[in-house]
This record gives C-alpha cells, structure tokens and sequence, in this order.
C-alpha cells in the first residue's frame, strides 16, 4: 500500500515531484486503481481534515471519504473533461457529501420529535449515519426543499465541473502559499468567525445561523458578507491577485 | 443581464449553505454561460478551498483504502 501522506505532515493538496494529480486523474479515466490509490494517499489525510471537522465522528467522516473515491471513480471522465483543479472538486465533493448526510440527520431527527440542538453533536451525527442518505425527505415542505437543494447541488457538482473548477494552476499558488492563507484567516474578527465557522463546517444556511446565534438575519449576513470580505482581500494579498474590481 | 447582485453568494453556494431559491437563480444564471460569474465562482471556490483545509490533517484507518480498492475490483 502507498503511504506517501507520511511525507506531508502539513500537506498541500496538489504539488510534489511525482505525477500531478490531474495526471493520474487522466490513468483513472482509463481504469488504473493504482493510480486511484496514490491520489487517496495523496489527498485522504487533508479530507478527513475537513471531513471530520464537519462530521465530529471519524468513522462518519471516514464513510464519506470512502464515497468521495467511489466518486471520482465513476465521475473521472467528467472530471478530466472540465481540465480544473482535481484538488478543488475533491474538496467541495467531500462537503457536499457530508453537508447532505448531516442535513439528513437533522431532518431525522426533527421527524422523530427531538430538536436538533437538544442533543449532543455527536448523537446527532450518530443519527445521521444510521439514517444516511437513505432517509426519504419526508412530507415536510421545509424538509422537501432541503433534500431537493442538496440534490441538486450535487447534481450541479457532478455535472457542470468547468462551471466552478479552478485551473491547477491556481491552486497550486493557493497549496504553497496555504501557511501564510491560514494565519491571515486567524485575524477573522471573532463575530464573523462564529457566522462564518457555522457555514463553512456546519452547512448551516443564514437563516439557520441566525436561529442558532439568536441573532437577527441582518446582522448575521451582514457578518458573512464582511467575513467572505475579509477572506477574500486577504486572499488577494497573499496570493498577488489583486485586480481593478475587487 | 446585471448580475451584480450575485456578487456576495458564490462562496455560500460553493459551500452549500445557499438557501435552495437563491442556489436556482445562480445555478440558471450560469448555465447561460455568464463570463463575468463564472470567473468570479471560480475565484469563490479557491476561497472554498483555502477556508475547508483551515484545519489540521487527520489520517484516515487503513481499512478505508482497503474497502474502496476492494469495492472497484468488484466492478
């Protein structure tokens, strides 16, 4: 078994000597496992980053890395055919998986009579991986749009990749400049952290943050909007990609 | 079509957290092959991408390549 994660403790998610991964993206397409192999042990440990992050439960997260690569394998020509970033459609799959099995497990859980927030994180995720993405929706309207926004997004990843993808290109500025990244992103002030904290690992809409935080929905976006700001200057300064509308 | 006001929600949709409403009128404004929101979802999804790799990598067990290399030679 390849263990090339062990030579990145910090890793970027594309780079290194060896073969890009849009390369072996291209061997994936003609049906190379191996190839399939040594792009999990190349981005498996910066997912599960991620993926536990959202999941709280390893064996949760573990389960949606596992269909990341199922994924891919069946997307690959789709992929390859869009010429972007392999690293980025791994990453937003990854999120969308797991944002979908987690809404899963809230929907599961308002069905059963028990809200979402007066049990543990943890038990709530708990639910969400017995209920996966077998649930039905439910004859709930609320429930209904959710499941069908999350099928459609998927669908949207899965079907228009030269839509979002980024150029590798990009990215690879984006991977060896990810140190400076994340201490710019520590400056995040504290409110807009917790706003911004909610979306991007808890999946949660405006609407949903501003029902957990108590706070008014103005505000609430206001502090996203501001955050995504913020990130995005300090993106454009660490990466020298300032432009004239911006 | 002035399409400015979609400015500030393609970092919500790339992370999936846009409410399912605005996501169509995105999601139809770019299939009609807008240049200017494509290239600015493309930047949002480099923001993505920096903001869900915040956190520490995790190894993920074993078993986990095992059961997807075992599931490929099945097909």
């Amino acid at each position: 078994m390849h263990n090339q994660a062990n030579r990145w403790p910090t890793p970027p998610l594309a780079g290194g000597k060896e073969r890009s991964a849009e390369e072996l993206l291209d061997c994936v397409v003609d049906r190379d496992v191996e190839a399939l192999g040594i792009l999990y042990d190349r981005f498996s440990c910066s997912l599960m980053g991620l993926l536990v992050h959202i999941m709280s439960v390893k064996a949760d997260a573990e389960s949606v890395l596992q269909e990341v690569f199922l994924r891919l394998w069946k997307e690959a020509p789709g992929i390859a055919h869009a010429q972007g970033s392999l690293a980025v459609w791994l990453v937003l799959t990854a999120r969308r998986i797991a944002l979908h099995r987690l809404r899963a497990g809230r929907r599961a859980a308002t069905r059963a009579g028990k809200s979402p927030d007066g049990q543990s994180r943890a038990k709530e995720k708990k639910t969400a991986r017995k209920q996966g993405d077998s649930t039905p929706a439910g004859n709930n309207p609320r429930e209904t749009r959710s499941a069908s926004r999350d099928s459609e997004s998927l669908s949207f990843l899965a079907g228009c990749p030269q839509c979002w993808v980024p150029h590798p290109r990009d990215i690879a500025l984006v991977d060896a400049r990810m140190g400076l990244l994340r201490k710019a992103f520590g400056h995040i002030p504290e409110q807009q952290r917790n706003a911004l904290d909610l979306a991007v690992f808890g999946g949660y809409t405006e609407v949903e943050i501003a029902e957990r935080l108590g706070e008014p929905l103005g505000k609430v976006r206001a502090a996203l909007r501001a955050a995504f700001t913020f990130v995005r200057h300090r993106q454009h300064a660490v990466l020298g990609t300032w432009t004239a509308d911006i | 079509m002035d399409c400015r006001h979609l400015e500030e929600v393609y970092e919500l949709f790339l992370l999936g957290t846009l409410p399912e409403e605005n996501s169509q009128d995105l999601l139809e404004h770019l299939r009609r092959g807008c240049e200017r929101c494509v290239a600015r979802v493309k930047e949002a999804a480099q923001t993505a991408y920096s903001l869900s790799l915040a956190g520490k990598p995790v190894t993920p067990s074993p078993k986990v390549k095992i059961e997807i290399l075992r599931s490929l030679s099945k097909k």
